[in-house]
């Protein structure tokens, strides 16, 4: 299936036939799960209303954790197999990443206002989403670090396979470094009891997190392909 | 000595192109050096002579085209045929002297140093390198050529503007020192602003700028 | 192939050793960095015994991270990995080489001025063998990581502080299980995990930093 998208015209005409219909129903899941979350969810009986930032702080997480790893296997695609389009979705992957990183981040932080008292703390979690952010953002810099702007892309992919194989062993060692540090932990970022009724706009926002991040990076591939394509039109003359 | 040499490959150039920077810099470049022969690059400066040598040393991806061997695909950076790529930047070390650069590189491609100083290096062989003229450096570069090997078989030499800042005692000196490799089965691409070797007719390729 | 190495090897000593001024400056950053502490942190002595591994660390970390740009620059710059590429050894080759020098060049200068750190931080000199034993294991890892970022940044604008974007989240689980060793020190536990941990992290690099290093290296060849 990738070898019959390495073609950019045929993968543009596919994406013009799949796109507007995946926007429409990523629209229905975010205009439902946020329903399901503002309005149809109860609040928890300790945290209050502020619970349902974890709608948005959750599923950006697993988006920002996935997209990631998702970055790897298009650096991946792109180095052994000499993929095409790999090189070009990686590209469009990593500033969306970066994004749901930051908000994880941001919604982290303004749900542990009125929970903890403080703006940030150093959990094992947030920090390991904190050198995430930062594995982004130096995706981001090499592969826009070079005078010639194709040059970027296989170091930046040499880079992500690297980061992908670290994670684990940054995720590991911050972990056992906050177990280490810090003795009952007094925060139990969604170690709240997982009820049916909270479970279903997890999921449904979930799902429109990840729909919504397909567009996105769908539009992204093809505003660079178009841009190429105008790109070698001018250069011909 | 008589040894019963195996035919030897002709390299092939077919249809070479090359973009960088989404600009078409080399355009459907086809030649054929064999065994013993000799092609001279020619064009004003920006005409990708460099660009095509350096594709031919392997330093260099090229969009179109393919290089062969004989009837093989060429991978200069795997193939068992030996290179040698002379020009600017030559791979010296700055610090270090002329001499510890020479054996450094005789050692790690396994050749011993010559018996006779043909370019004159030991003028200044203790040297920093930093302390060479352009000349003076152009020699010790091309006194790599000269390294002895015991078993290789004849390499391939790329030359980009070999005598560029050689007085013309050295070229001669180089004349001599190509004529000689080629009657031994050496290949030989150079490119230059005016024609090397004229009296070996060698095959001259004109590259021009493209628009 | 150990015969190329011990040859790349040599030259990199060579080299070095025509470069020793960079070795002393080098390590007078690491001790300006340390020095920061006490200023900043104040010189009560109960503070930095508290600190003292930690500084060590960061002060190594942070003296070290802008030097690994230079690690594959100038023989980029010079042409000197072009002319290698055509050896029958492969690329990673040199770049082990280069890393193992590097690795001496930077470590030993600091393993043996540790104990007049030691004393000037006020960690207790009887600790100074698992001390260096940890931070040898940590730059190490560092090395390989300061390789792969070298490899990967030739070429680039502002390469020195890019390098240090890249490695430094790479490099955290080495500056947690460093710090960690010396905690447990202080504290009368074994080191013996932290330091397994360590040496795990470091095989790992090794695994993963020599086909990156050749990788960038090829890449950084093809577009000079």
């Amino acid at each position: 299936m990738f070898d019959y998208f390495a073609n950019p015209s045929r993968f543009n005409r596919a994406v013009k036939l799949v796109l507007p219909w995946l926007e429409i129903i990523a629209f229905g899941f975010l205009g439902y799960g946020l329903y399901l979350a503002l309005l149809n969810s109860p609040a928890d009986y300790q945290q209050g209303d502020a619970v349902r930032i974890m709608y948005i702080h959750v599923p950006a997480a697993w988006i920002a954790l996935s997209s990631y790893l998702l970055l790897g296997i298009c650096a991946f695609f792109f180095l052994i197999w000499r993929h095409p389009l790999a090189e070009i979705a990686a590209s469009a992957i990593a500033p969306i990443g970066a994004g749901f990183s930051a908000l994880t981040l941001i919604t982290g932080s303004l749900w542990g206002k009125p929970i903890w008292g403080v703006w940030w703390v150093w959990d094992g979690r947030l920090t390991s989403m904190l050198v995430l952010f930062f594995f982004f953002i130096g995706y981001l810099a090499l592969s826009n670090a070079f005078d010639q702007s194709e040059r970027g892309a296989r170091p930046a992919a040499i880079l992500a396979l690297i980061g992908c194989i670290n994670l684990p062993i940054v995720k590991f060692s911050v972990d056992w470094w906050n177990t280490l540090h810090q003795p009952a932990s007094i925060m139990r970022s969604g170690g709240i009891a997982i009820d049916s009724s909270m479970l279903s706009p997890l999921f449904t926002l979930f799902i429109a997190f990840q729909l919504f991040f397909i567009v996105i990076v769908l539009i992204r591939m093809q505003t660079v392909l178009n841009n190429r394509k105008i790109e070698s039109h001018i250069l011909r003359g | 000595m008589l040894i019963d040499q195996p035919i030897k490959p002709d390299l092939t150039l077919a249809n070479i192109s090359v973009i960088r920077g989404q600009k078409l810099i080399i355009d459907k470049v086809c030649f054929s050096v064999p065994a013993g022969g000799i092609c001279v690059l020619q064009g004003p400066n920006g005409a990708g002579k460099t660009s095509l040598l350096r594709v031919i040393a392997g330093f260099l991806p090229n969009s179109a085209g393919v290089l062969m061997l004989g009837a093989h695909l060429f991978s200069p950076l795997k193939s068992t045929l030996p290179i040698w790529y002379i020009g600017a930047p030559y791979g010296f070390h700055p610090n270090l002297s002329a001499r510890k650069n020479l054996v450094q590189i005789a050692t790690m491609r396994g050749l011993s140093l010559p018996e006779e100083d043909i370019f004159h290096i030991n003028d200044f062989t203790e040297q920093p390198i930093r302390t060479l003229s352009s000349g003076q450096l152009q020699r010790l570069a091309l006194s790599q050529l000269c390294l002895q090997s015991s078993n290789q078989s004849p390499a391939l030499w790329l030359l980009d503007e070999p005598n560029s800042a050689l007085d013309s005692s050295h070229c001669l000196i180089l004349e001599t020192l190509i004529e000689d490799h080629i009657r031994k089965g050496g290949r030989v691409i150079a490119s230059a602003h005016q024609t090397l070797c004229k009296h070996l007719s060698p095959e001259i390729i004109q590259l021009e700028i493209l628009k | 192939m150990i015969l190329i190495f011990w040859y790349y090897f040599k030259r990199e000593f060579e080299i070095s050793i025509s470069q020793i001024t960079d070795i002393l400056s080098q390590l007078v950053f690491f001790i300006l960095i340390m020095m920061l502490f006490p200023i900043a942190l104040g010189p009560d002595p109960e503070n930095l015994k508290e600190f003292g591994i930690a500084i060590i660390w960061i002060a190594a970390f942070v003296s070290l991270t802008p030097a690994y740009d230079r690690l594959f620059s100038d023989d980029y710059i010079h042409g000197f990995i072009e002319k290698s590429a055509h050896n029958a050894q492969p690329l990673g080759c040199y770049a082990a080489a280069k890393c193992f020098c590097f690795y001496l060049i930077t470590a030993l200068p600091l393993l043996i001025i540790l104990p007049f750190i030691c004393l000037m931080i006020g960690i207790n000199i009887s600790f100074y063998g698992e001390i260096a034993l940890s931070l040898a294991l940590g730059m190490f890892g560092m090395t390989l990581l300061g390789g792969i970022a070298s490899s990967l940044v030739l070429g680039a604008r502002r390469a020195a502080i890019l390098g240090a974007v890249l490695i430094l989240p790479l490099s955290l689980p080495i500056l947690i299980f460093g710090c960690m060793s010396g905690l447990a020190l202080s504290e009368d536990l074994s080191m013996r995990p932290h330091i397994f941990m360590l040496l795990a992290i470091d095989l790992c690099l090794v695994v993963m930093a020599l086909p990156a290093m050749q990788a960038g290296l090829k890449n950084a060849i093809e577009n000079a």
